[in-house]
């Protein structure tokens, strides 16, 4: 069973179309670049996929069934900004996930934070940005999730932390799991992806695997992106 | 999931209440220390800030009653409507929980701030031979109330929960209409928060004429059905209408809370 689905999947914000007729299937054990320039909707499928909003036609699945408290049991997200209390301590955000998801993997969140070299007792508000988005990805990936989504893990992070994000994604995530991470800098990801979607005006453009794009084309999925895109 | 969300809602709640309390103690202690001040012949400028001390304590004790409302309030769009709602709506839970979990907070601290609104009163105004008539005048109360209670034949026990159950479907109703204005406010692109102080003021203001036409219907005959009753029977009825109308204003903002925040979510 695909573990994520659209059906025809059509979003508008008044009379703006941010996602059109929408069909796509994303098998288990895959990681999916989730590709397109700002505005392309990238952002509006994964809100979709979890909940955040509701499609204006057509369906999205999650496992076979629509958003709703159990798919989000199994859905690890990972939004494009902090979500994180900013009066909590570390410790506490890792008891707040701990307590609501059962697939929260306790010692590895520890183990990563104490890598990170990061205070526990530290509150959120006293920690930089950057610091921010690693115990906040740090919490995502310590999840056993079927899928997870990422919305723009390496946007406006410096290569350095893009390099830590990179490694903590592919070393943590479970490895039957599905993994859609959104993003424009596709020269950073491309090597970690399996398939990629290219989303434009709110349409899917292309879903392929990353092989296949660079034997039917010759390309790298960064130059193929570049030219689908071009301006 | 429900006590696991009023867990993570009294921890986050309890760091402002907590403090809000205490810094009311204090100030009551030092009001209590200004009335020596003032009772005594003192400089004009101890005078002056015993006075204002006093003032501050009613001060206080009018923002403590407003407090659960404000911090309720702040604390849903902050959870929910804000950045942290990319997290909390993405919990494995329902909004029906997540909405319980706030109300039953709310309406706790609620009572909680009721209680230490009292205790800071007696504490304000008793001297040490008042604190020592006070089991005394428990014992009284009770006594009286169990008498009364047997001479209206269990009636004065319904009138007391029936007057617990008006508090507290009051402070759910209130609740859920600054919900409601919140989740209808924070639902359009611009102005959010503009448009949810507008919609307090409708909301409010709709409940008020719905009290009135309501009140204008029971009364209106010049109160011809209501002298037919006994008093405890007119007591019961003027309860049950008040439980039942407060019942359909909370039935009312929840489903508009519940509709908003589960269709027409709007996070930035």
């Amino acid at each position: 069973m695909n573990i994520l689905e659209c059906k025809a999947l059509t979003k508008r914000y008044g009379g703006k179309s941010a996602l059109e007729g929408v069909d796509l299937a994303i098998e288990p054990g895959r990681i999916v670049g989730l590709l397109g320039p700002n505005g392309s909707g990238k952002t509006t499928l994964i809100k979709l996929a979890n909940g955040l909003l509701t499609p204006t036609s057509g369906e999205i699945l999650i496992d076979g069934k629509a958003p709703s408290p159990e798919t989000k049991s199994i859905v690890s997200y990972l939004p494009d900004r902090n979500a994180l209390p900013d009066w909590m301590t570390a410790a506490q955000t890792v008891d707040y996930y701990a307590d609501f998801y059962a697939d929260f993997r306790r010692d590895a969140a520890q183990e990563m934070i104490q890598r990170l070299g990061l205070d526990v007792s530290a509150r959120v508000k006293t920690l930089s940005k950057g610091t921010r988005e690693k115990l906040q990805l740090i919490l995502v990936m310590s999840r056993a999730a079927k899928l997870y989504l990422l919305d723009e893990p390496i946007g406006g992070v410096d290569p350095a932390t893009r390099d830590y994000i990179l490694r903590t994604i592919i070393g943590n995530y479970n490895e039957d799991a599905s993994v859609v991470l959104s993003t424009h800098l596709i020269a950073d990801v491309e090597q970690v992806l399996d398939e990629v979607i290219f989303l434009q005006n709110g349409r899917v453009e292309r879903h392929a695997s990353v092989d296949a794009i660079r034997g039917e084309t010759g390309k790298s999925v960064d130059e193929l992106f570049r030219e689908v895109f071009k301006c | 999931m429900l006590t696991k969300l009023i867990k993570h809602e009294f921890r986050a709640t309890a760091r402002i209440m907590w403090p809000i309390f205490a810094g009311m103690l204090a100030l009551t202690l030092a009001m209590r220390a200004s009335q020596n001040v003032l009772q005594n012949e003192s400089p004009w400028l101890l005078n002056l800030l015993a006075i204002l001390v006093v003032m501050g304590f009613f001060l206080g004790l009018m923002a403590l009653c407003f407090a659960p409302l404000v911090l309720s309030a702040v604390r849903f769009r902050d959870h929910i409507l804000k950045d942290e709602g990319y997290l909390t709506l993405t919990l494995p839970v329902n909004m029906h929980q997540l909405l319980a979990s706030k109300l039953i907070v709310s309406a706790v601290w609620y009572a909680a701030a009721f209680l230490v609104v009292v205790l800071l009163c007696m504490i304000g105004a008793f001297g040490l031979r008042d604190w020592q008539a006070v089991p005394q005048f428990a014992a009284d109360f009770l006594r009286a109330f169990g008498k009364l209670d047997g001479a209206l034949q269990g009636q004065a026990l319904l009138f007391a929960l029936e007057a617990f159950l008006f508090c507290v479907l009051g402070v759910t109703a209130v609740s859920l209409i600054v919900y409601a204005a919140y989740a209808v406010g924070f639902s359009f692109h611009k102005h959010k928060s503009a448009l949810t102080a507008v919609f307090v003021l409708v909301f409010f203001q709709l409940v008020q004429f719905a009290a009135i036409a309501v009140l204008v219907n029971l009364f209106g005959d010049g109160f011809t059905a209501w002298s037919s009753l006994t008093g405890v029977q007119a007591g019961n009825a003027f309860f049950a209408v008040a439980l039942v109308c407060e019942l359909i204003v909370c039935a009312i903002f929840y489903l508009v809370t519940y509709f908003f925040l589960t269709r027409k979510l709007n996070l930035e």
